[in-house]
């Protein structure tokens, strides 16, 4: 049989499940912004490879 | 249940009256130069701190510029890298929204963004504990209650002390 709550406990049970999506919520856009930094690691590892074979070709010269 | 559900409106109407009749208090000692933080937290039964958006060379941060009713332990200064409520609500950029968090076991911290006057922002928060039923029923929506209207009070009358203060200010 399910244990019945009074209404203070229902009011502290719903402010803890709000507390958590919070939580949640931040989680998932954290989440989503990862892809965007390994993107961006990526093209600065290009540019600095790129700037690399330039400098070395001048050195060349 | 339908009992159980009665004593829930019951208690409901209950704390809406007090709130209305602690908002009427709250009105009239603004009538007589009276009014202050401590009024916003006889309406809602909790402590509550007020925050303003401040623009710096670092990026925005939050300054404490109310605080009543609480242990006073809050931060003077928030940056909005921290983990917290208030920084967070400013990051969303949401007036609609609020954030709830949960500190410490049974201690809430709710927080919401607010367009004030003067172009500025602030960030109100609630800082019910699990003791507070009225606390918690005003500021977090809940199955009886959505809270809009109670943050709409809340608004205006933060509205009218900032264009108070920012007369008595003008006037020294």
């Amino acid at each position: 049989m399910p244990v019945k709550l009074n209404f203070r406990s229902k009011l502290i049970l719903n402010a803890r499940a709000q507390s958590l999506q919070s939580h949640q919520d931040l989680k998932s856009s954290i989440t989503v912004r990862a892809p965007f930094t390994e993107e961006k690691q990526e093209q600065i590892e290009k540019n600095v490879d790129e700037l690399r074979k330039k400098h070395a070709k001048l050195l060349a010269k | 249940l339908l009992v159980e559900e009665l004593s829930e409106v019951h208690l409901t109407l209950k704390y809406l009256i007090e709130f209305i009749k602690n908002t009427n208090t709250a009105l009239y000692r603004m009538q007589n130069n009276r009014f202050s933080v401590a009024d916003l937290v006889n309406m809602v039964g909790t402590g509550i701190t007020i925050y303003e958006v401040v623009e710096q060379e670092s990026g925005e941060v939050l300054h404490k510029i109310y605080d009543e009713g609480t242990s006073g332990a809050s931060p003077q200064i928030i940056t909005l890298d921290q983990p917290l409520a208030a920084a967070k609500v400013v990051v969303e950029g949401n007036t609609e929204k609020h954030i709830t968090d949960e500190p410490s076991e049974g201690r809430f911290v709710v927080s919401r963004l607010f367009k004030m006057g003067y172009n500025k922002l602030w960030v109100i928060n609630f800082h019910p504990d699990s003791s507070q039923e009225k606390a918690l029923l005003l500021t977090i929506p809940n199955e009886e209650l959505n809270t809009r209207e109670i943050m709409r009070v809340i608004h205006s009358l933060c509205l009218l002390m900032q264009e108070n203060d920012h007369l008595k200010k003008g006037d020294s």
